[in-house]
């Protein structure tokens, strides 16, 4: 099997996803002012809600429902300790990834009995669809078969983020709550309304892209099987500057190297090394390009002249 | 006819001051309505009441005639309240047509219409005078269009009573102008413009009527063209201005502090510092006044290290300073820095009064052994000098934060005095410090100057500077206008100088 | 995103009041999970206490702890968030392994030494690259150091697998040889894994707290992780102390995995580390970043660990419960607006005022 043939198209499109969801997600934290590392332990508890949902109903479809609401209420508790009883969002974004760590694990223990990992006939991963016509393009065939519905919705879903973000009073709102919440104050924006809605939906974003995961190629559950694509999207929605566009990009860019390492492993190149290539890649973008995380203060109202107080 | 606003007998207290006591206030239509007074006099919290972001403790308001529950901007903005506030609240990267429009954005099948939004710019700059280019964003506008952005934003929810707070500290003299003809144009078309300000000279040429606020009650009321500056600083201060403070003659040395042709852009490239020459000696007060905002405090912070110069040069205690000359470095070469903020930079409010006390000293060998500090050794000065300056707390271990304003400004001297500079910058010593607390720094700050040291004061109170300071120089806009001493200018000559405008005999160095 | 980091005081009553409200939920997931909380507390506690050999479980389970309890601490006081600790933990546990396995001829009072030196510096290096670009550049030690432990993992692993294998094994389970006798920590209880290494843990809390309260570094990493402009402006160097500390933490946690090595393993094994790097960021969370409440902090999380293993062994609850139990805690410690809500702070306050006024000669 040669390296590289257009069939890794399919498999770049397929890891991008997940991605590309939790970095969408990650936009609105970003862009409401909200430092929020709780990407994954929501992307971690929607990919086992989501098996538990498609376990129980029979349906994958209840199962992403599920994983979204396992997603929102990540945010919500996450809400709850920050924006409402004044706790430090890295703190509390930390103890929360522990938190579900080890609540993922109880979870798989007292559910389904089973530790490591939860495999079974029952679970109904996402149906692989086919698109008809456009599957028959050479080439670019692989990135209209074979794929789930939530990939589709993850590219979709720049789209709307962008109008959403930039088209609508909603996300004018969201974005004077991240650049100047004494603005949004004073023109009468709950800032702490329009934060939580913009963790909501980060949550719910990321539950569905766990479901993704567990649903979207093999049906299982293992523990961490997120493997710290939380923290990448942090890292993307960063480098990304919070533009929906550029989001796009930079998750493909994550997914090629995600797929890359994937086949080198089939390659038996050593796995170790592969596996660490997302990883190196954003301390990387960090050294070659470290203008990029300037940080702004996001609690002070900052007047918009330089100068004066 | 109604008046536009009253209020009546209201009170708000905050922990530790009463910012309003019992005041009367009434603005009628049609009217610029001035309100000053000093630092704390207790104008904006009025405002602030007025415009719903506070409550009163006591007292009733009235719009129109009709009484009127301000729990809210919200509620403000409803009865047709704007407000212009100092620290501008606009979101940078939001073009100027959704800045304005944000509170009630104009939708198209839910979406925002940028193009409507854009037109009702066109027009309401036509109607009142304010041209804006809708689509720019406002982090790229020059202060003065972000301010008429801000008017417009009141302007487009219906107000019909804009309050605006100090909104000349950052204008150039040409956009001040420009902002009176617009408040006027705004007063003829029956609006009230009420406008907070401690600038005399603006008061005198822009409003037609002025209430005075001292310690948060109403001392004055009476139209413009009756009165004179002389009566409402009167009214400003309680007594007469009385400037002088006792100094001894003066016994000037050799240069300590020497700026040369000092050049500071800032990250836009913007030109904050222009040329800015002068030096202290020993034995001297050096005040440098000026509105707030024409670069004193980047001249500050060239001085002290923390930022760097690009043209010029600096000369301390005979030894020239480099762009890498540290804070430290300058600290042992005989550099005091009292900082303008003593929330952000001065101190560390979560740390203890010690820790606090003993910042700079920590280099030095008062209570250091090698790597280690005695901290029971440092304890013991901190008391000395605690008590020599008057501070009043009961524990040094206690966090800085429960220290009031004055006595945390206190301790900062006392901290910068004990490290014994050859030259000390005092910036805004007294800004937001009681009387008491102020007259003692002011006492300590010639006491340094008859010992022989070089103080540069730095104040945007004039009175301050004119009562401290053996030379006066103004700074405007990044250079230096004008020097002279007390004795020989009056504070409305710098005033003059401050504001930009050069007067015949100007002198520069 | 903004992760600036001010260090706040914590009290005593916030730790308290965190672990009881953790209690709690806890609880409330046995009952969910069908189970008796009463009953299975009472397990988790003589798991912990209950015997010699219980106490010496909790002590075992403390020793890394304190490493990388005091690690993030010292990060934690200088305004940085050094969550590597996890990957610089492993770094150090490699080259401690390797320097206990292939040095031979020494005497354990050379051979130990040196192999805490090798692990100092393998950890500090592992830090240095985050320190650099949060001083250079402001880039989020946060992200750095976190990617940086899932990069530790394989890298580890792929050095033992390839080139330091032990023999006999075949790559399936990825260890190395056993370091050398000279090279093992003694035990301190008989027929327990309690060893030596609590002693060198103990002493790093000690060091702990002589660098924060009696040096002048220390003075400086206080204050500038309280402000850093005002350390700025009082003429320390932020940048050097933002370096320095994140060194010294990543060379602590480094030391923290050599001991485990020495210690327990006596090799070094693949995924050794049960989240032993959060769980001390925790602790040192727990215990308000102080020496005193990093010792005690990370006595809890070790008994807690202790008591969790045993409940694990005799009930079929999974030891993940008692990690659930730990985030929570640390999420209440962190809530101030809950906390300052709680009444119990008047008396413990007013025990506290009391204290101070003898201190102080000033009337008020």
């Amino acid at each position: 099997m040669s390296l590289i043939d257009a069939s890794i198209l399919a498999v770049i499109i397929r890891v991008t996803a997940p991605i590309l969801l939790a970095t969408i997600g990650a936009l609105f934290s970003e862009k409401a002012g909200v430092p929020n590392i709780t990407l994954e332990p929501a992307m971690l508890l929607g990919a086992f809600f989501g098996v538990f949902g498609s376990y129980y109903t029979g349906s994958s479809v209840l199962g992403a429902v599920s994983a979204v609401a396992a997603g929102l209420l990540v945010a919500l508790i996450f809400a709850l300790f920050t924006l409402k009883w004044g706790g430090d969002e890295i703190v509390v974004g930390v103890a929360i990834n522990v938190i579900m760590g080890g609540l993922t694990i109880f979870l798989l223990k007292i559910i389904f009995h089973t530790s490591g990992s939860f495999m079974s006939p029952e679970i109904i991963g996402f149906p692989q669809l086919d698109i008809p016509l456009l599957d028959r393009i050479p080439v670019l065939k692989y990135l209209f078969a074979g794929q789930t519905w939530v990939v589709y919705f993850a590219f979709l879903s720049v789209w709307i983020a962008h109008v959403l973000l930039y088209k609508t009073p909603f996300g004018m709102k969201i974005i004077a709550c991240g650049e100047n919440p004494l603005a949004a104050a004073t023109v009468g924006v709950n800032v702490y309304r329009i934060r939580l809605y913009a963790l909501l939906i980060t949550g719910g974003l990321c539950g569905l892209a766990g479901s993704q995961i567990s649903l979207g190629f093999l049906s299982m559950f293992s523990e961490n099987m997120t493997a710290g694509r939380g923290f990448i999207a942090v890292a993307a929605v960063i480098f990304a500057r919070a533009v929906p566009v550029r989001v796009l990009f930079i998750s493909l860019l994550f997914g090629l190297a995600e797929a890359l390492s994937n086949q080198l492993q089939l390659l038996k190149f050593p796995s170790e090394l592969v596996l660490m290539l997302p990883y190196l890649l954003v301390v990387l973008f960090l050294v070659i390009q470290p203008d990029r995380f300037r940080w702004k203060k996001w609690k002070s109202a900052g007047a918009v002249s330089e100068s004066g107080a | 006819m109604a008046a536009a606003v009253e209020m009546r007998n209201i009170t708000k207290k905050f922990p530790g001051v009463t910012a309003n006591q019992n005041v009367n206030f009434r603005a009628e239509w049609g009217q610029i309505h001035g309100l000053i007074g000093e630092n704390g006099a207790g104008k904006t919290t009025l405002m602030k009441i007025l415009y719903g972001m506070e409550q009163p403790d006591e007292g009733e308001i009235f719009i129109d005639g009709t009484p009127a529950v301000l729990s809210s901007p919200k509620e403000a903005i409803k009865r047709n309240i704007g407000m212009v506030h100092q620290h501008f609240t606009l979101v940078p990267s939001l073009t100027v047509a959704e800045n304005i429009t944000m509170a009630k954005p104009t939708l198209r099948n839910g979406l925002i219409d940028l193009k409507k939004a854009a037109e009702i710019v066109f027009e309401m700059g036509e109607r009142f005078g304010l041209k804006l280019d809708p689509y720019v964003p406002v982090k790229q506008l020059p202060v003065g269009l972000q301010q008429r952005v801000e008017i417009l934003k009141a302007l487009y929810l219906g107000a019909d009573i804009l309050i605006m707070d100090e909104p000349t500290a950052v204008l150039t003299p040409q956009e001040i102008t420009q902002l009176f003809v617009t408040l006027k144009s705004l007063k003829e078309q029956g609006k009230t413009i009420i406008l907070i300000t401690h600038k005399l000279k603006e008061l005198m040429n822009a409003t037609d009527v002025i209430t005075v606020m001292r310690s948060g009650q109403i001392v004055g009321h009476m139209e413009t063209r009756n009165s004179s500056e002389e009566e409402i600083a009167r009214m400003m201060v309680g007594k007469d201005v009385q400037l002088r403070i006792d100094k001894k003659m003066p016994a000037f040395g050799k240069e300590v502090l020497t700026l040369k042709g000092i050049t500071h852009y800032d990250k836009r490239g913007v030109k904050i510092l222009d040329g800015i020459t002068f030096s202290v000696r020993e034995g001297e007060i050096v005040g440098i006044a000026g509105v707030q905002g024409n670069g004193q405090t980047e001249l500050i912070e060239v001085i002290a290290g923390l930022k760097e110069f690009q043209g010029g040069e600096l000369i301390l205690n005979g030894r020239s300073v480099s762009n890498s000359t540290s804070p430290m470095q300058r600290r042992h070469m005989g550099l005091g820095h009292v900082a303008e903020d003593r929330q952000t930079m001065g101190a560390a409010l979560d740390a203890s009064i010690l820790e606090n006390f003993m910042m700079g000293g920590h280099h030095g060998q008062w209570y250091r052994r090698g790597m280690f500090l005695r901290y029971k050794r440092a304890e013991e000065i901190a008391w000395e000098q605690i008590r020599h300056f008057d501070v009043r707390t009961s524990d040094i271990r206690l966090p800085a934060r429960s220290l009031s304003g004055g006595n945390l400004q206190k301790l900062i001297i006392a901290r910068e005095m004990f490290l014994n500079p050859l030259v000390l910058i005092a910036a805004q010593p007294t800004r937001g410090v009681d009387i008491g607390a102020s007259q003692f720094i002011h006492r300590k700050l010639i006491e340094m100057r008859d010992e022989g040291k070089a103080v540069l004061l730095i104040s945007n109170e004039l009175s301050e500077i004119m009562s401290l300071s053996d030379r006066v120089l103004v700074i405007y806009n990044g250079s230096i206008v004008g020097e002279t001493t007390p004795e020989k200018s009056t504070e409305e000559e710098i005033g003059l100088w401050m504001a930009g405008i050069r007067s015949a005999s100007r002198r520069t160095l | 995103m903004n992760f600036d980091f001010r260090q706040k005081p914590i009290e005593l009553k916030t730790a308290v009041i965190a672990v009881i409200f953790g209690i709690v939920i806890g609880g409330i997931l046995m009952l969910v999970s069908k189970h008796d909380p009463f009953k299975i507390y009472a397990v988790l506690f003589n798991g912990a206490f209950g015997d010699k050999f219980a106490l010496a479980s909790s002590l075992r389970w403390t020793i890394p702890l304190l490493f990388t309890g005091v690690a993030s601490a010292i990060a934690f006081r200088g305004g940085m968030f050094n969550i590597g600790v996890e990957g610089q933990m492993y770094l150090g546990a490699l080259a401690g392994a390797l320097t206990g396995i292939y040095l031979t001829g020494l005497s354990s009072w050379v051979h130990i030494p040196l192999i805490i030196l090798a692990s100092a510096l393998a950890g500090m290096a592992w830090a240095f690259v985050p320190a650099l670009l949060k001083v250079r550049y402001n880039a989020s030690e946060v992200v750095t150091t976190l990617m940086l432990n899932y990069v530790a993992i394989y890298l580890t692993d792929y050095l033992v697998k390839y080139y330091f294998i032990a023999k006999g094994s075949y790559g399936q389970t990825i260890i190395t040889d056993q370091i050398q006798k000279s090279a093992r920590m003694p035990s301190l209880i008989h027929a327990t894994q309690l060893h030596a290494g609590l002693l060198i843990g103990i002493l790093f809390v000690v060091l702990f707290y002589f660098l924060i309260k009696k040096s002048k570094l220390g003075y400086e990493i206080s204050i500038s992780g309280i402000n850093p402009e005002f350390a700025r402006y009082g003429g320390v160097s932020v940048n050097r102390v933002r370096m320095s500390v994140m060194l010294i933490s990543g060379a602590v946690a480094g030391v923290g995995g050599a001991v485990e090595v020495m210690g327990i393993t006596w090799r070094f094994m693949s995924h050794f580390s049960p989240n032993f790097g959060f769980d001390g960021i925790l602790a040192s969370l727990l215990g308000g970043n102080t020496p005193i409440g990093v010792l005690l902090g990370a006595l809890f999380m070790g008994s807690l660990k202790a008591g969790a293993l045993t409940v694990e062994r005799s009930t079929d609850v999974s030891r993940s419960l008692a990690t659930i139990i730990q985030g929570v805690i640390i999420c209440f410690v962190s809530a101030r607006y809950l906390m300052a809500r709680f009444p119990v702070s008047k008396w413990l306050d007013g025990f506290k005022r009391n204290n101070r006024r003898r201190n102080s000669d000033e009337p008020h």
